[in-house]
């Protein structure tokens, strides 16, 4: 396992100074963040193994571009959001799915995943359901959302990653936000919303 | 803050990046507005359920890394830059030095091929009868008479929406015959 008191700045001067072996921990700590954004983007597993894989090779190849102005998970989010970004316009190219047509094949489905009182499905058809309402939303949409609720970066950190002003990324997940909510409306009736406490102190409804 | 203000800094609070104070006054009013906070938790609830983060096994992670690090150059191979960046570099580097090897070993070594081979030229001589020594080449000296001084018809109404027109002057029977080339170059001009 990786020594934690080894920095990324020290894993890359190893690299640097030949011992390319030190990138194997920096592929360990990284690579839950990557293969579940992967993941949360294209929804299956093998592709997302895969991509991850393509993403760290080329990040390999792509050391000597990292001048170490951001930090190198930065940098490497921008590799990996783009390169998903990549794999969904080809796939996009074949066949989307439509709002309505969701709501045909999966209404009930959907209607148990927001619903506390019925019994819960399994993970991985939460997952794969969770995948075909957030592919009702532009590509970038879904990154920015992925980014922000999934990874949990800052707006500073996906500004920096998407490439784009501290305004715009909150403006385009206020957009989001709101396309997601439109997208689900028919779905979150009152009674099915459920608000859970927390620390800072929300009751439920 | 009114309650619109406030709605539209709910998210800033979900997402973090407000002031203390920002944050305080936020707070009470969520306390107090059933409407604020009804939103602020439909979003929990949809960010829950739709973005949860997978768990991986040590064996997918080992199985990434021993991938990459196959797929990743050589065992034992140093990381060199220009490998990834400067894939010119090689290419360019090993046309100089050819270029230069060329330019300064093969070219002065090489004879002039404009003269027979050293054989050929002894064979040549061997058969061929002595001759007497040529005699010394005269020098030709050649006087290059200058052209008579060119006119233009400045006054033509064409100047300035034509090409200017160059009017040599008419050649004479008793005038000398001018330089061939200087004659063509002036012609062209």
């Amino acid at each position: 396992m990786r020594n934690k008191a080894i920095s990324d700045q020290q894993i890359l001067e190893l690299i640097q100074s030949g011992h390319k072996e030190a990138y194997g921990d920096l592929i360990r700590q990284y690579h839950k963040k990557v293969m579940g954004y992967c993941l949360s983007m294209l929804n299956n597993h093998t592709e997302a193994e895969e991509a991850a894989q393509d993403i760290f090779v080329k990040a390999y190849q792509n050391l000597a571009k990292f001048k170490g102005n951001s930090q190198f998970s930065t940098w490497l989010y921008r590799i990996t959001a783009n390169h998903c970004l990549d794999i969904l316009r080809k796939r996009n190219r074949r066949k989307t799915v439509s709002l309505d047509a969701l709501v045909e094949q999966n209404g009930d489905q959907i209607h148990g995943l927001f619903s506390t009182s019925e019994k819960a499905s399994s993970a991985l058809e939460n997952r794969q359901l969770a995948h075909k309402i957030l592919s009702t939303l532009p590509d970038d949409y879904r990154t920015i959302l992925t980014l922000r609720e999934a990874e949990g970066l800052e707006y500073q950190e996906i500004a920096d990653v998407l490439d784009c002003t501290l305004d715009a990324v909150k403006g385009r997940l206020a957009r989001a936000r709101r396309q997601l909510q439109e997208n689900l409306g028919r779905f979150l009736e009152p009674d099915n919303v459920y608000i859970r406490k927390t620390e800072k102190g929300y009751e439920p409804q | 803050m009114t309650h619109n203000e406030i709605k539209q800094k709910l998210f800033a609070l979900y997402d973090g990046p407000l002031t203390e104070k920002e944050r305080v006054l936020i707070e009470v009013h969520l306390a107090a507005c059933k409407d604020c906070r009804q939103a602020v938790g439909e979003w929990e609830n949809i960010s829950g359920a739709l973005f949860t983060k997978p768990a991986f096994s040590e064996a997918e992670e080992d199985r990434v890394v021993a991938n990459v690090m196959a797929r990743i150059e050589v065992p034992g191979a140093r990381w060199v830059p220009w490998k990834t960046d400067l894939k010119w570099f090689l290419p360019l580097m090993g046309s100089a030095v050819t270029a230069a090897w060329v330019f300064f070993f093969v070219l002065p070594a090489t004879p002039d091929i404009s003269q027979p081979p050293l054989t050929m030229s002894l064979l040549a001589s061997a058969q061929a009868p002595a001759q007497p020594a040529p005699a010394p080449a005269r020098k030709v000296v050649r006087a290059i008479k200058p052209l008579p001084p060119l006119a233009f018809n400045s006054f033509h109404p064409s100047i300035g929406t034509t090409p200017v027109r160059i009017v040599l002057p008419a050649r004479t029977q008793s005038a000398p015959p001018v330089d061939p080339f200087v004659q063509a170059v002036v012609y062209s001009y």
